[in-house]
């Protein structure tokens, strides 16, 4: 379903400013002392470190149905602020999760973001820039996901990578420490925290799979796609310890493509984006590419039906990383996720998953939810 | 499926990924200055021109921030209240409110470095070994390849054995025709793999030495072995990781109660050459109860160390079980890329009798606000 009612506007005005001082001046709820703060790291992809890219990524839309679009829009209530994270996550760079370019560099920017220094972008929408006394929320799509699960899970003293990225031919020093340090939760939307099916067919392809290969002329499994691939050596849960420097928050899509790129969703296994396993985007226990459906169990199947009790449940006890929960289980594709392009979309209950936003896409709940 | 409408749905695929893989900045970008009142910006917030790099960022000198500059978890020098305290003293809390408080108080009860679990088949250590089962499904659901390894984790002088099934949509082992070829770091194709049935239950398999694999030793690193069956044309891929032995325990232990109330284990270990390594262990009471588990990350020289494993004294408590306690499963690894975890240990190390008051039984977070 597309987005056809108007689009809300919900930002902040300048009347509202000072109706909240007054507010707080007057002894209102100490918890609204601090604005949100929302760090948005994108996904693969995107040349973010140059120009307007990783802003543009919010608004951007490979389908139609999605133009004028923002992701702020449905985020953004009055006092919520916003900083802009941009990397390098194109194929011509070809920079894995753990790299310094990518992990290593969201977590300086994170960590400079979180000291009051702007992001240095010029926002569209007035006065939106997070200051050091804000209340910190990542929010992360797609490949973004994977290297916040690599940087929450190497915050924390005693793991295997504490602190650490890796150039090309060695390790840095990088602080996710701090990055993480006062940050309240990350949140992951049509993550891929174990991979996606289609990294698996883009690297398995160029021997046997000859009508993908072929396709996919050009693009060949450079390193940043191999680390996508979802069998678990190359998955960021094998080089995170037992415990993560903030909760993390997954919201997963299960809506295929619009027209006929819906055709993608038949090539991957359980329940999809169009992009990424579901069981991926929520982190489950086991394979990245295990069939759950939406409402995150798992079936005895014939000739594609389901029956019987569920075999495998993704609930907070099965997930497959530390302090991971679930939040969402939203009819939303891969593209909608990051521009927020589907404005009510249905859902799925889950177990254990948070209700509040209910209704609304993964931007909006996510701004329900914490304010 | 016919070959027809394979060969359509893939290359309908293929233009999705590609396209996706290819995101920006060739996507189209919406008109922002449509959606917003075009504010006029902020001298701050003045950017570069989008065809241009932008311009050094305040991170940019910050490229190798030593590592111990981490702060408090729980608070930030620049406010009164610490973030998790503010979110405390909202009136009208959200059920994400509520959880992220849930959250702060299970994470900080223990120090970060240990973890409890409620089951074995949670145990964080053993997840690391499990094997990665992985199926393929045609998407008219009437064949299941199914492929693994038996391992993820192997030493050069062991043997590799694969497993791979083909099934129809009631789950019936068919007969199948398996190709298999075996790749290293993703480059390097080092020669084709044999399956067979050899008692024909459907169940095929292929074993081969990694010391001896078509004349030549296979060097650690990451491998892939493609495989592909002939009637389903279903294709997937199994990866482990060769190990270089470079870290082994001696099987020597010392074990003490800290002053603070907390269980030490310390853990003997031989290393043949300097490198980062991580050390993952868990604990059980008897009867094979869950208490938690810990972990530790350092470099260490070649020579012989004595490890720490430590547990706080208020997760054993919680597991309500008197020592003597098992020190079960170890994980070694080289760290690195990738991750070079050494074979699974089973130590059963079984520690003196405790008194579950003998341990501590205050929470981290009251330890740490007592000791800043």
């Amino acid at each position: 379903m597309s987005k056809l009612s108007p689009r809300k506007n919900k930002k902040k005005s300048w009347l509202a400013r000072c109706a909240l001082s007054i507010g707080l001046a007057l002894g209102g709820a100490q918890a609204m002392a601090a604005d949100n703060c929302y760090i948005m790291v994108h996904g693969h992809g995107t040349q973010g470190n140059v120009g307007n890219n990783a802003l543009t990524y919010w608004s951007s839309y490979n389908f139609s149905e999605y133009a004028g679009s923002s992701f702020f829009d449905d985020l953004l209530s009055t006092g919520d602020n916003y900083a802009i994270v941009g990397y390098d996550s194109t194929d011509a760079s070809g920079y894995p999760y753990w790299r310094n370019e990518t992990a290593g560099e969201i977590a300086r920017q994170i960590i400079s973001i979180k000291q009051g220094n702007g992001d240095g972008y010029n926002h569209p929408q007035a006065g939106t820039q997070c200051s050091a006394s804000d209340n910190f929320w990542i929010i992360s799509h797609s490949q973004g996901a994977q290297q916040m699960m690599f940087i929450a899970g190497n915050a924390v003293s005693g793991s295997p990578n504490y602190n650490t990225a890796y150039t090309a031919t060695s390790s840095v020093s990088v602080s996710y420490s701090s990055a993480m340090n006062g940050v309240l939760g990350i949140f992951a939307l049509g993550g891929a925290i174990t991979g996606t099916e289609g990294a698996d067919r883009i690297c398995n392809g160029n021997w046997l799979d000859a009508l993908i290969n072929v396709a996919f002329l050009g693009r060949d499994c450079n390193p940043s796609v191999e680390w996508l691939q979802t069998n678990d050596v190359y998955a960021a849960r094998t080089y995170i310890g037992t415990n993560l420097g903030a909760p993390y928050y997954v919201l997963g899509g299960y809506k295929g493509f619009p027209g006929l790129e819906s055709a993608s969703s038949a090539l991957i296994s359980g329940e999809d984006d169009g992009y990424i396993n579901l069981a991926s985007q929520m982190s489950c226990a086991g394979s990245g590419k295990r069939p759950i459906e939406e409402d995150l169990n798992e079936y005895k199947r014939i000739f594609g039906v389901s029956y019987g009790s569920p075999k495998f449940r993704c609930n907070n006890a099965n997930k497959g990383t530390p302090r991971t929960y679930n939040m969402a289980s939203v009819y939303t594709d891969h593209d909608a996720e990051r521009n927020a392009g589907i404005a009510g979309p249905s859902y799925t209950s889950i177990e254990n998953g948070i209700t509040c936003g209910n209704g609304q896409n993964m931007a909006g709940r996510i701004g329900t939810c914490t304010n | 499926m016919t070959s027809r409408t394979l060969l359509i749905a893939s290359l309908l695929i293929a233009i999705v990924w590609t396209s996706y893989l290819s995101l920006q900045p060739e996507a189209s970008s919406a008109p922002t200055s449509a959606k917003a009142a075009s504010p006029t910006p902020a001298a701050s917030e003045t950017r570069a021109q989008a065809t241009e790099e932008r311009p050094p960022l305040p991170w940019a000198a910050n490229a190798s921030s030593p590592n111990n500059t981490a702060e408090s978890p729980t608070t930030q020098a620049h406010t009164g209240m610490s973030p998790i305290d503010r979110i405390r003293a909202i009136q009208n809390k959200t059920a994400l409110h509520q959880s992220l408080l849930k959250d702060h108080d299970e994470h900080h009860r223990y120090p970060a470095h240990n973890r409890r679990f409620e089951r074995p088949e949670s145990d964080p250590v053993l997840r690391h070994y499990g094997i990665d089962q992985r199926v393929t499904t045609s998407d008219d659901d009437q064949y299941a390849l199914s492929v693994a390894s038996d391992q993820k984790y192997y030493l050069p002088s062991q043997n590799v054995t694969l497993l791979a099934t083909l099934q129809d949509a009631y789950g019936k082992y068919l007969h199948a025709n398996f190709a298999a070829q075996l790749i290293y770091n993703e480059q390097r194709n080092l020669g084709f793999i044999d399956f067979s049935d050899s008692d024909q239950d459907g169940r095929y398999e292929s074993t081969f030495s990694l010391s001896d694999f078509a004349g030549q030793a296979l060097p650690p690193g990451l491998y892939k072995i493609l495989i592909m069956e002939e009637t389903s044309a279903l294709v997937d891929a199994v990866a482990f990781v060769v190990s270089e032995p470079v870290i082994q325990a001696t099987g020597e232990f010392r074990e003490s109660l800290t002053a603070q109330g907390d269980l030490r284990i310390e853990l003997e270990v031989e290393v043949k050459e300097q490198n980062r390594f991580y050390v993952q262990a868990s604990l059980y009471a008897l009867g094979n109860t869950p208490v938690g588990t810990t972990q530790f990350s350092e470099t260490l020289a070649a020579g012989t160390h004595w490890v720490p494993l430590d547990f706080y004294g208020l997760m054993i408590r919680d597991s309500g079980e008197a020592g003597p306690y098992t020190l079960q499963h170890l994980s070694l690894a080289k760290v690195g890329v990738p991750m070079e975890r050494m074979p699974l240990s089973d130590l059963n190390y079984q520690t003196q009798s405790y008194g579950l008051d003998q341990f501590t039984g205050k929470k981290y977070e009251e330890v740490l606000s007592q000791t800043m």
